[in-house]
């Protein structure tokens, strides 16, 4: 196989009638998605090769079209949140230049506000098949996801086809999974973690059925459609299992189709899977790690025995195309228990590179030899160590990135937005791990409402402060340095 | 009421609750907030929320959440 397009192929000519994607008004089989996706390619018509095209993706069954009519047009996708700050969208479209979004009708107003000039194509014409495969192969670039950036700048990354493909075959294999899962989607498509959902559907011909974010808010609501919907496998944040654990319906309901519970984005509380496996005991639940500079995920654990619910579960060991090592200070590899290193990761799943960055690519994505030949490298900053039975447990991370309801959050651009707003003279940002939100310290001459409602207009709304707490001076160290442990006993 | 109101400022101060009636539908309290919301109201108001009451509607106003805060203090 050379790209992800001939999953689709082969589906369709499989089981062209099967139901392929679903949400909550509609649905597609595979063979009129393929032909949705043809369709829309033949729209795009000679937007050139390997051109990134932007997708504003919503939690609807039309966004998997765009998609994959953006790949059979040849090009590679910019899947973004239809509700971006202006400011943001505006920084993403300059920097790619992109002459070339599709997106709900709905959305075009904001995308024009944000300076954009080019083609919006809103509409899913419906026709024959009007393209063959295009020439795309593993190398090529399949999509770039935008993850946040230290110095306020998004960073994106680009990802190839065969870097899924690698993926998916090691995934299927480890975890014997068939056409005949259904798949319940719960981050929406403009996140990293969704492309796994889109892609083991396309892979296996299984179905995917998205779930309106809502019935995340009701648990109640979220087990009927789970049932109704015959859904078997879940691979959700562990926040949104966390929520449904804490609001814990499984006494009066409890999805009676469902085998597969895996987790991804953040660490597992264990109380909240605790819950789960005390109401469900008879399912499978597994711990994935990965990073957004590689396709999927690159390490799993199986989670049997019981675990007290201050234990740390193991993110355990990698999947049969990744090698991860662990590394101290001077690169060298730990192999014993319990002393804690960098984690590193070899994998031909690796991303391609960030986005016009080829000196923070040539950082992070490193060549070396560990022994068995040299290896493309990604370096984490994930510091971990090895438990007695050989696993990987996670830490920490070596710099301050936050981990807030599975996003990736760096505080610098949080930071950076807030010094850029009038008023606001300097601001740390920091995590309140208890109260699971972001708080953000500021000297400022204005409100801290002031100061929220003005970040709503730069930063996603994950990202922005969920409390801002006004000081005349912020802390400094002894070495002149921002006191972050002197603002933490504030928290 | 004025506790509740004190709780829900604390999550997001630049919504009105005293009038709005679309916290959920009107996409102001998302999945971010709820939680934190559900958890402030149970430490608070030292109560749980059993599941049955976890329904939309009882939910899209400061209003009503108070309403189903009184109903769980009636019941215990």
């Amino acid at each position: 196989m050379r790209n992800v397009l001939e999953l689709l192929e082969r589906a369709a000519e499989r089981m062209p009638e099967k139901r392929a994607v679903g949400d909550q008004d509609s649905s597609f089989r595979f063979l009129e998605l393929q032909q949705a996706a043809k369709a829309l390619a033949g729209g795009i018509g000679n937007a050139g090769k390997n051109q990134p095209i932007g997708v504003l993706a919503d939690r609807k069954i039309r966004t998997v079209a765009r998609i994959l009519g953006v790949l059979y047009s040849g090009n590679y996708y910019v899947p973004l949140d239809p509700d971006l700050p202006a400011e943001k969208l505006r920084a993403i479209l300059e920097e790619t230049d992109m002459q070339l979004l599709l997106g709900p009708a709905e959305a075009e107003q904001s995308a024009r506000a944000a300076g954009f000039q080019g083609v919006y194509i809103s509409t899913l014409p419906f026709g024959p098949s009007l393209r063959d495969l295009p020439d795309v192969g593993g190398d090529d670039p399949l999509c770039m996801v935008y993850t946040s950036g230290s110095t306020g700048k998004p960073k994106g990354i680009v990802k190839s086809h065969g870097a899924y493909l690698d993926w998916l075959e090691a995934y299927c294999e480890t975890f014997h999974l068939t056409e005949n899962e259904i798949i319940g989607n719960q981050t929406p498509f403009f996140f990293d973690a969704s492309s796994k959902d889109l892609y083991l559907m396309l892979y296996l011909g299984a179905t995917l059925e998205i779930i309106p974010s809502k019935n995340f808010l009701f648990p109640m609501d979220l087990v009927d459609d789970l049932n109704r919907r015959q859904i078997s496998y879940l691979c959700w944040v562990p926040s949104a299992l966390s929520i449904v654990a804490q609001l814990n319906p499984f006494s009066l309901v409890k999805p009676r189709f469902l085998r597969r519970v895996f987790f991804v984005g953040e660490v597992m509380p264990m109380k909240a899977l605790n819950t789960w496996r005390r109401a469900l005991p008879e399912l499978e639940y597994v711990n994935l790690y990965g990073q957004s500079e590689l396709a999927g995920v690159c390490c799993y654990h199986v989670v049997r025995g019981e675990y007290e619910d201050t234990a740390c579960l193991p993110i355990g060991r990698p999947f049969s195309n990744t090698q991860v090592f662990l590394l101290d200070e001077q690169e060298t590899l730990i192999r014993e228990a319990n002393r804690t290193g960098e984690l590193w990761i070899a994998s031909r799943a690796l991303a391609l590179g960030y986005f016009k960055e080829p000196e923070r690519t040539a950082r992070c994505f490193l060549q070396r030899d560990f022994g068995a030949g040299p290896v493309r490298c990604f370096r984490t900053g994930d510091l971990a160590h090895y438990n007695e039975h050989g696993e990987l447990v996670f830490s920490a991370r070596a710099d301050d990135q936050i981990k807030h309801m599975g996003h990736r959050i760096e505080p610098g651009e949080i930071e950076t937005a807030a010094n850029g707003l009038e008023g606001v003279v300097q601001s740390a940002c920091l995590y309140d791990e208890k109260k699971q939100r972001i708080v953000l310290f500021a000297e400022a001459k204005r409100s801290g409402s002031e100061i929220r409602r003005a970040l709503k207009e730069k930063l996603s709304d994950y990202m922005v402060p969920g409390k801002v707490i006004l000081l005349d001076k912020l802390p400094l160290s002894a070495n002149g340095k921002l006191d972050r442990q002197s603002l933490r006993r504030r928290l | 009421m004025d506790e509740l109101l004190e709780i829900l400022l604390d999550i997001d101060p630049d919504v009105d609750y005293e009038t709005a009636e679309d916290l959920i539908d009107g996409k102001l309290l998302n999945s971010l907030s709820i939680l934190q919301l559900i958890a402030e109201i149970c430490d608070h108001f030292d109560i749980e929320i059993s599941p049955k009451w976890m329904r939309n509607e009882n939910f899209n106003s400061a209003r009503k959440i108070w309403e189903m805060i009184q109903a769980i203090q009636e019941e215990d």
